[in-house]
């Protein structure tokens, strides 16, 4: 059974988790940030997944009830079709895309417009 | 009694299963965002479309309603009726201001001639942001529902039942919304 305190404790981590994110890449965007843009990305997506592990423990209560060990297997299913659907993709296109000539250098080659008229 | 609660969690487990396909299109969708985010097509990148106050303000806002229909659940299940009935009109007038600012933010940049025509990156987060927005509304439409059946029927285990799978879709919302925050605004707004 869901409890109010567990509530109010899930609320708070939530609020602070998207605090620090959020005061992160403003700091970033206001040049006082100390991270390089790689790191930031890296810790921007670990308190993304804190406040995925917090949410889904404080209010969706995953890991109790009779059927835990159910939706347990459930979601960590699903976390691994999202990571293969998403992550993979994204190797797959990035490694395209290096692979790909950009239309300027299409245009380029083949004279079809300078590659000055685009900046 | 015994048998009302196996009904009930053999219900929010089956709700439970439709929250993880859900989940897959979601994922579809950021892996589209992710992929075509560069596309600009010498249009607006994602960090000259973000305003980060802005959406901080929808962030708070839907986490807020995450926490007071979780509430709602708890009066639910302790039989308070008037405190439910609060609670829940309290996550539909939080959910209504978080719509009316993605409603407001689409204008804007509709107003701007930079709508989903634009190019393919402007298309992928007019579509992410747009499904997520759809399932706030279907979830507030469902919330309507809900309050109108208790002030019928009271808080009869059905009902309650009912309110712990929007309780449930709820929450699986916010933890999208995290998502788009980080992904789609903050790591856009860096613009990598």
């Amino acid at each position: 059974m869901n409890t109010l305190p567990r509530y109010i404790l899930g609320f708070l981590l939530s609020l602070g988790l998207t605090a620090v994110a959020f005061w992160l890449v403003q700091a970033h965007m206001n040049s006082v940030g100390v991270l390089s843009p790689e790191i930031l990305i890296l810790a921007l997506v670990v308190l993304a997944l804190i406040q995925l592990v917090v949410q889904a423990v404080c209010f969706l209560r995953v890991g109790a009830g009779t059927h835990a060990a159910w939706n347990t297997a459930l979601l960590s299913f699903t976390f691994f079709v999202v990571v293969v659907i998403a992550g993979w993709s994204l190797w797959i296109m990035s490694n395209l895309t290096n692979q790909t000539r950009t239309a300027e250098e299409i245009f380029k080659s083949e004279a079809i417009v300078s590659s000055s008229t685009h900046d | 009694m015994k048998e009302h609660q196996r009904t009930e969690e053999k219900v929010t487990f089956g709700f439970w299963l439709y929250l993880m396909s859900d989940c897959v299109l979601f994922a579809v969708l950021f892996a589209t965002f992710a992929v075509l985010a560069g596309a600009t097509a010498y249009g607006p990148s994602m960090a000259d479309v973000v305003n980060l106050p802005f959406v901080l303000k929808e962030t708070l806002i839907l986490l807020t309603s995450t926490f007071t229909i979780g509430c709602a659940l708890l009066a639910a299940r302790a039989r308070q009726r008037t405190l439910t009935m609060l609670l829940l009109a309290a996550t539909f007038a939080l959910g209504a201001a978080f719509l009316t600012m993605e409603v407001s933010e689409f204008m804007y940049l509709l107003a701007q001639g930079e709508g989903p025509t634009r190019s393919a990156f402007l298309s992928a987060f007019f579509t992410i942001i747009g499904t997520h927005g759809l399932h706030v509304a279907a979830g507030m439409l469902w919330m309507l529902l809900i309050g109108v059946h208790i002030a019928i029927y009271g808080l009869v285990s059905g009902t309650v039942r009912k309110l712990a799978c929007l309780a449930l879709f709820w929450h699986f919302l916010d933890i999208i919304w995290v998502f788009i925050f980080t992904f789609v605004y903050l790591i856009g707004a860096i613009g990598i």
